[in-house]
């Protein structure tokens, strides 16, 4: 598959021989002639009549300034050693404090929730580390929370972010009674995760998840949903044995996010990866067509923003909508800044207004000019800072990727329609009224 | 062939799941971006 730009227009090739357009201010997508790659003459003034055109049916989604959702940092300590942690290499991020403070953290969920207009709602994240080592602290936290909102129109919901290696009665008692939505960091068969994500005593890491999701389905009714985190870079790049193998377990989960590890700058991991994501929308495509290739995070994005008809002008919500607290109640705007003191935003409840961000990270990463600005929102600040040093400083590999993905679900979205069914319809419909 | 075909809302999709799909995708599409999705909150009930 390549593609390219032609006038505003997004034009892309795939191995099949398909082309397709995509008309990046208008989220339109059309299929088109192949005289489009190198136009000439009335295919030419086509496309720029396109390309000048303007959707009246468009919309645009712009970034709360008010906190949306509040990550708790439960727990700096972590019962596996990821070949890849970018959290300090243990779960730690070079904190010595391993455990939430309970008060603490109560002032800082009394302070959101007082803080949040009166029929929004308030995601509450617990992260670690890994936080259902401390499963206590998360029910207490959660009694509080329900006990502040009752009476109150002010919704709540409750998530966390798991290595999946601790479900016993306890947690999934916990995760049932508050109805939690659960990720669960799995990045493949037990040969790449008992070697990638090895539990620190060196045990599988797979056997205790695989025991763990058999007790999980028990609960997953009562659930708000179940998917998966996967990390792939340069100690792993099979994103297609990790697909295959997530359908072999128990549970179905809702959405499969395949990231690529935040700090890995190898161009060649980039593309081996493009590549195996490419495949992986073959074979989603083949089972289950777009709503098996929606489950997939990468694709699901650029779709659900086509389908909608929604531009969005940032990434992420990092330091307006989302705010991340570490054990020690310092604030930051995303949990990959936890411990760099140049990304301190406050401190338990005091928001350093002056340090939030106030512009769109596509103008503050300057992507006024890339035809996929409003599927991806600017790129990932962690990325940036991870790569290039610099959170606003665009990493272009990161670019590759999110516009290579963004082009791949474009062209299966336009496979999935009758198109031909519908010029038919059209034609007979124009014939009738010009006869009539 | 003309050179452009537009997709439209209203067309048929080849599949009736990817109908089912394209409802629950637009509801999430609407959605201002609240979240991270590192930490897949990035999802449909945010």
């Amino acid at each position: 598959m390549q593609w390219r730009t032609f006038n505003n227009l997004c034009v892309i090739q795939d191995d099949k021989g398909s082309f397709v357009g995509f008309h990046p201010t208008n989220l339109e997508v059309a299929q088109i002639s192949p005289a489009s790659w190198n136009p000439t003459g009335s295919v030419l003034q086509e496309l720029n009549e396109w390309a000048s055109s303007q959707s009246n049916t468009v919309s645009d989604a712009y970034t709360s300034n008010e906190v949306r959702i509040l990550s708790l940092n439960v727990a700096q300590i972590c019962n596996l050693k990821c070949d890849y942690c970018a959290a300090g290499g243990d779960g730690t991020y070079g904190s010595k404090v391993k455990q939430i403070d309970l008060s603490k953290a109560q002032k800082q969920i009394q302070f959101f929730i007082e803080n949040i207009s009166s029929d929004k709602k308030l995601d509450i994240h617990f992260l670690g580390g890994e936080p259902l080592l401390y499963p206590k602290v998360i029910r207490s936290l959660c009694e509080y929370t329900i006990l502040l909102t009752a009476g109150t129109e002010k919704k709540i919901s409750f998530s966390t972010t798991t290595n999946g290696t601790l479900f016993n009665p306890e947690t999934l008692k916990l995760l049932k009674d508050f109805h939690f939505a659960v990720t669960i960091s799995i990045d493949g068969d037990s040969g790449v995760q008992d070697v990638v994500r090895p539990a620190k005593n060196g045990k599988s890491s797979s056997q205790m998840i695989e025991t763990g999701l058999e007790k999980l389905v028990e609960i997953a009714p009562f659930l708000s949903r179940i998917q998966i985190n996967s990390v792939f870079g340069s100690h792993n790049t099979d994103v297609v044995s990790t697909y295959r193998y997530l359908q072999t377990l128990p549970i179905e989960f809702s959405e499969l996010n395949f990231n690529f590890a935040n700090q890995d700058k190898n161009p060649e991991t980039t593309e081996f990866y493009i590549q195996s994501m490419i495949h992986v929308a073959e074979i989603a495509m083949e089972k289950g067509g777009l709503a098996e290739l929606s489950r997939i995070s990468q694709f699901r994005r650029p779709l659900s923003r086509i389908i909608a008809e929604t531009r969005i002008h940032s990434y992420c919500g990092s330091t307006r909508s989302l705010i991340q607290s570490d054990t020690k109640g310092d604030l930051y705007g995303c949990n990959w800044f936890m411990g760099d003191s140049t990304e301190k935003i406050g401190h338990l409840t005091q928001l350093e207004e002056s340090l939030r961000e106030t512009q769109t990270l596509i103008e503050r990463n300057n992507c006024q000019s890339c035809w996929a600005r409003h599927l991806c929102g600017g790129g990932c600040q962690a990325v940036n800072k991870a790569t290039e040093g610099h959170k606003f400083k665009k990493d272009l590999l990161f670019c590759k990727r999110t516009k290579d993905l963004a082009a791949t679900a474009i062209v299966h979205y336009a496979k999935s329609f009758e198109l031909n069914e519908y010029d038919e319809m059209n034609e007979t419909a124009k014939l009738n009224k010009e006869n009539n | 062939m003309k050179t452009i075909k537009k997709i439209k809302n209203t067309m048929k999709m080849k599949r009736p799941a990817d109908e089912k799909a394209r409802s629950v995708l637009s509801q999430a599409g609407k959605k201002s971006v609240l979240g991270c999705p590192e930490l897949s909150m990035f999802s449909l009930d945010k």
